[in-house]
């Protein structure tokens, strides 16, 4: 179609263009993994199947959700749109989000984007609350270990006294989900001791 | 695989019906129209393997092997990448003149890319959008058709360009508009024009011929906003368009089946005013306001198409011609209808069923008059879904609905009786 010099020039660029995508994507978050800060946050596992990428669990967080003190701006907070919400650690070493902005935060802060996905307040005085979507909402497993996820999860949610947290990793605004932690033990290592 | 006329002809030259000069003819003949089938079967299958052997790599990947460390997932979702762009350079460079090799060499690069995003995603569990996802892989894999050459690769992108517009603009709860699409869209003309030129009968220009029209369907509905009735007027000029296309010489003399243009606009418009000839639509239209035309996007598309149709009957000629098909102008004719139908619904629902009746009278003469039984009985169709939607609607009597069927039924069976005599009687 093209002469052979245009050719390799199309070509080593779009070599690099499908390098740079992947590649950066693991740069990114290996940057997140070994530099940012760890959070633990509270959640439950469910098992859906994505075509694209074998299997995972899907979480959900406790602490997914944030209330006002002021009037809140439904025009500006509205469902579907992404906002920054600033993340720290409660009393008991929980992850808590602290504060929610439109303008992204001091580089110092923990935070990242997420999705709102509820927006609740009072017509007379508009003070309410924010529910959000996390990014890190999938944790994907070995196809055969995600059912026992699973099975391992359902049982532990009867038990009152077991702890599951998703491990954060957040580094500049990006967050990366490195492991879900059952009773002080990995996922992966629980459902291989089941 | 002989033809049935090249196992004959040594009996027939035997009874001495053929010579032997016009037996040797016939044979060399079918030898040469028969030479390009096996390097049209190697590409078949060299695209197929690539894409089985590509979908079986991201299978296997995608298992996430728990045992295996995160950076050497990441170097293995890698691997597929690397090896695909291998193969699409040494097919650049050394087997330059083969097409099964580039075709199969830029379909196993296309499925690497969607897979190495992919299967990064789900070792860094990042959850992302479907959208998003779709528009990267399609945004990079792009230059593959261009520089590979490869068809196949273009029918893959445009399928994935299409299912973007689709998942962000209709099934994406945030309804996002899908503007890069028709971008996408665009870089892809080029590619096709030049399929056009090249290879005017080939196969993949067919494929194109229908993927193209298919595509441009899905997605000039994502352009709806908040008046979505005049995206009706939008629909029909883009399907008189196609219609318009479809009667093109260089697409009029090939077979319906691979005149995508034709058959999406003639049965997407029907399908259009047979669901116009429903009551319902002008009763909404009657009962609510129509959308304020200064601030509806939609009539500003529809308007912009309407012209675009207008040019083509015009630089086609087709207002002076003799064979001008009055399915070409339904665009036009239904503009006053459908403004009309806000002051006088029962008129332009009337005129609706109107229009549908006379469009298949017209297309059972044309099927008559070009002898095309499949023309005709498209015509008859028309008319028995015209009446099918009747009855659910109307207030007629059973016994008058079903003179209807028994007429159109008898109308069936005497129009085709009456053309397969005359072909007989022409014998």
């Amino acid at each position: 179609m093209f002469d052979r010099k245009i050719t390799l020039l199309i070509f080593a660029a779009m070599v690099l263009a499908q390098w740079y995508v992947p590649g950066s994507m693991i740069l990114q978050r290996e940057a997140t993994i070994d530099k940012g800060q760890a959070f633990k946050f509270k959640c439950q596992p469910i098992d859906p199947i994505d075509p694209f990428r074998g299997k995972y669990i899907t979480l959900g967080f406790d602490a997914d959700n944030y209330s006002f003190n002021s009037t809140i701006d439904d025009q500006l907070w509205s469902y579907g749109h992404l906002a920054y919400v600033t993340i720290k650690n409660d009393e008991s070493d929980f992850a808590r989000i602290t504060g929610v902005s439109n303008t992204k935060p001091d580089a110092g802060a923990a935070f990242f984007q997420a999705t709102i996905r509820g927006v609740s307040y009072i017509e007379t005085d508009k003070k309410g609350s924010l529910t959000f979507e996390f990014p890190f909402n999938r944790f994907y497993m070995e196809e055969s270990k995600a059912p026992l996820a699973e099975q391992l999860y359902g049982e532990q949610l009867s038990d009152s006294t077991s702890l599951v947290y998703g491990l954060v990793s957040i580094y500049k605004g990006n967050a990366v989900l490195t492991d879900v932690i059952i009773n002080g033990q990995s996922i992966k290592e629980a459902v291989e001791n089941m | 695989m002989k033809p049935q006329i090249v196992k004959e002809l040594e009996a027939l030259q035997k009874a001495g019906v053929l010579s032997a000069e016009a037996a040797e003819d016939i044979r060399s003949y079918y030898q040469k129209k028969g030479s390009g089938a096996p390097a049209r079967m190697l590409i078949v299958f060299s695209i197929l393997g690539a894409a089985l052997v590509g979908l079986g790599v991201i299978l296997i990947i995608a298992h996430n092997w728990d045992d295996l460390s995160r950076p050497i997932k990441s170097l293995l979702a890698l691997v597929p990448l690397l090896m695909a762009q291998g193969l699409c350079a040494y097919a650049l460079w050394r087997k330059r003149e083969s097409r099964a090799w580039r075709e199969a060499a830029g379909v196993l690069l296309f499925f690497a890319v969607g897979a190495s995003i992919s299967l990064i995603s789900q070792i860094y569990n990042i959850p992302g959008s479907l959208d998003t996802f779709l528009l990267t892989w399609m945004a990079l894999c792009l230059p593959v058709l261009y520089i590979m050459d490869s068809s196949m690769s273009s029918l893959l992108y445009l399928i994935g360009i299409t299912t973007y517009a689709a998942e962000a603009g209709y099934w994406n709860w945030r309804g996002d508009d899908p503007y890069l699409y028709w971008l996408l869209l665009a870089l892809v003309v080029p590619y096709y024009i030049r399929l056009i030129k090249n290879q005017p009968g080939g196969n993949f220009t067919s494929f194109h011929n229908w993927f193209i029209p298919g595509s441009l369907l899905m997605a000039l509905g994502t352009l709806t906003q908040d008046a979505p009735e005049y995206m009706f007027m939008a629909y029909l000029a883009l399907l008189g368009i196609f219609y318009l296309i479809g009667n093109r010489d260089f697409l009029k003399n090939s077979k319906i089946r691979n005149n995508g243009y034709l058959v999406q606009g003639s049965l997407g418009t029907m399908g259009i005013l047979l669901a116009l000839s429903f009551n319902w639509f002008w009763k909404d239209m009657a009962t609510g306001d129509l959308s304020d035309w200064s601030t509806a996007p939609e009539l500003w598309l529809s308007i912009i198409l309407i012209l675009a149709g207008l040019v083509l009957l015009v630089r086609y000629q087709r207002f002076t011609s003799k064979d001008l098909v009055p399915q070409e102008l339904l665009f036009i004719i239904f503009v006053p209808i459908f403004f009309m139908g806000s002051h006088w619904p029962v008129l332009s629902q009337v005129l609706i069923n109107a229009c549908v009746f006379l469009m298949g009278l017209f297309v059972i003469r044309k099927g008559a008059r070009q002898d095309h039984l499949g023309v005709l009985n498209y015509g008859l169709l028309i008319i028995t879904a015209l009446v099918i939607c009747r009855f659910f609607d109307t207030n007629m009597s059973f016994v008058l609905r079903g003179m209807l069927f028994v007429a159109v039924g008898v109308g069936f069976f005497l129009a085709n009786y009456f053309l397969i005599k005359s072909r007989k009687a022409h014998v």
